[in-house]
């Protein structure tokens, strides 16, 4: 019983391993989200004209 | 499936836009201009992007004639005329022919789709700086001979639609694959006849130099974007040096990227491997943090268990990792108004914040193959109310042993799980995105990069 309260007593002591504090700024912008910034490439079956679905 | 949709598809996108012609044929000897095309022709594009409800950033053929450039923005974005000519016919004038105003129009109608397209941004050829492909007929891969080409083309192109928006092919990231071809000398021509480009343009991939798919290589590709922030640099510096009036707000745009696989063609590995949606989704969130307009991801590496490419087209429904990348980036700014900022990010994380009214979400990429972080996370200027986690699936591949087909990749997307944003963790190669809900306020505004010069909106004159 004591030893196991010991143990306990030295894992509460141990300092947990540290995390990063990351902090948002939520009130300060740093530029605007491009409306057409999403896109992808519609490519690579056009030359040999494999296309599968239309 | 997308959060935020897809709001340009580069077409015929890659090498094959250096070889295409209206009607579909991909071949550029003038002895075979005669020659069906593949049917893979410009209509059916605009059908594609009717059918996907985006945009086309379409590619022009840089070894085309203006003449044949300038008709093909007839055929996208002109209206069918009132009275076409009696004598027309669908085969009368060829692509690169002269024909009278509004023939391609009309022709364009004939194809089915009399609806102008309306067709905002093209780009003059693909990479001009490839010796590679070798593709560039027009200038052979000469920067100054192709800002001056480039200058002459746009003025005639916006004498057909004055809100065309043109693009110049540079190249800043790859810069070591034609040293010759220097930004500063396409902008040379293009200032010298007093005019600019709308938006510039440029590729890269991140696979080359590296020969084993390991850990390594799994970290290298999840922090390669770290490379947008200083080529972004560099190219708002050179514009700006080149168009004192214009240059802040000329657009960039970074529409192809991806896992080329240099040494070892398309593979399973670099498609299907969970360090690849990390990858991704970095390339979008970095091109925003450093200024970009436009990114778009290269389609051309998800086929290994098919031999066949494509994002939507490849096997429609089955979706590879890279995919999710999009989605994350998707997610990430579907609604948001402004990038803000964000601090304390430990080494190895890459972290992004975007903000609406109501939301915050934050980008987390661990590039660590081994280590796991553990984070907390504060928001200082709004009150937070709740936040949910969407991961990327990690249990399904290991970096010694991704999955043999597409299928074997999560093929639903992430769903949110509670968090407490005190104390969370995110694991090695993980993608997490952090959606906190924030109280009653507004999110601060600011505008967007490249958005468009306005200083000197006579420029492109009649040529």
């Amino acid at each position: 019983m004591r030893r196991t309260s010991t143990i306990a007593a030295i894992i509460a002591l141990l300092p947990c391993p540290s995390a990063a504090q990351l902090i948002v700024h939520a009130d300060r912008a740093l530029r605007g989200v491009p409306p057409q910034l999403i896109g992808a490439n519609l490519t690579s079956y056009s030359k040999s004209g494999n296309s599968t679905a239309d | 499936m997308l959060p935020q949709p897809v709001a340009l598809w580069r077409t015929p996108g890659g090498i094959v836009g250096d070889f295409f012609h209206i009607n579909g044929l991909y071949d550029n000897d003038p002895a075979h201009f005669g020659n069906p095309g593949n049917g893979v022709d410009m209509v059916h594009w605009l059908k594609v992007a009717d059918q996907l409800r985006g945009g086309l950033l379409h590619v022009l053929n840089i070894n085309a004639t203006d003449q044949e450039l300038v008709n093909e923005i007839e055929y996208l974005n002109s209206p069918v005329p009132p009275k076409p000519g009696a004598d027309w016919t669908k085969t009368k004038w060829r692509f690169d022919q002269q024909a009278p105003e509004g023939y391609f129009a009309w022709l364009r109608g004939q194809h089915g789709h009399p609806a102008p397209a309306g067709v905002r941004h093209v780009e003059i050829g693909n990479e001009i700086w490839n010796f590679y492909n070798d593709t560039d007929n027009r200038c052979k891969h000469d920067a100054t001979c192709y800002g001056v080409q480039s200058a002459a083309l746009i003025k005639k192109l916006k004498a057909k639609d004055p809100q065309l928006q043109v693009g110049v092919s540079i190249l800043t990231i790859g810069q070591g694959a034609n040293k010759g071809y220097r930004a500063p000398r396409i902008y040379q021509g293009l200032a010298a006849a007093g005019t600019y480009p709308d938006f510039v343009f440029d590729h890269a991939y991140y696979n080359c130099g590296y020969t084993k798919e390991d850990a390594a290589q799994a970290s290298y590709q999840a922090g390669y974007a770290d490379v947008l922030l200083t080529a972004a640099a560099t190219n708002r510096r050179e514009l700006t040096a080149a168009f004192p009036a214009c240059g802040n707000s000329i657009g960039m745009f970074f529409d192809e990227f991806g896992p080329q696989a240099c040494a070892g063609n398309a593979d399973r590995w670099e498609a299907f491997g969970y360090w690849e949606t990390a990858a991704v989704a970095h390339v979008y969130a970095a091109g925003l943090h450093g200024g970009y307009t436009h990114v778009s991801y290269y389609n051309w590496n998800d086929g290994s268990d098919t031999g066949n490419d494509g994002l939507v087209y490849g096997e429609p429904g089955v979706v590879d990792a890279n995919f999710w990348g999009l989605w994350f980036a998707s997610k990430f700014v579907a609604g948001a108004v402004s990038e803000v900022a964000l601090e304390g990010a430990p080494a190895a994380l890459r972290a992004f914040a975007v903000s609406s009214d109501k939301q915050l979400r934050v980008l987390l990429i661990n590039t660590s193959a081994s280590a796991p972080l553990q984070l907390s996370l504060s928001v200082n200027g709004r009150t937070s109310t709740a936040a949910r986690a969407f991961r990327m699936d990690q249990s399904y591949a290991t970096i010694a042993s991704a999955p043999a087909h597409r299928s074997g990749v999560p093929q639903k997307a992430p769903v949110a799980s509670p968090v407490s944003i005190a104390a969370f963790t995110a694991a090695p190669l993980s993608t997490t995105l952090l959606e906190v809900d924030l109280a009653e306020g507004s999110a601060p505004r600011a505008a967007p990069a490249g958005s468009g010069c306005t200083a000197a909106p006579s420029r492109h004159g009649a040529p």
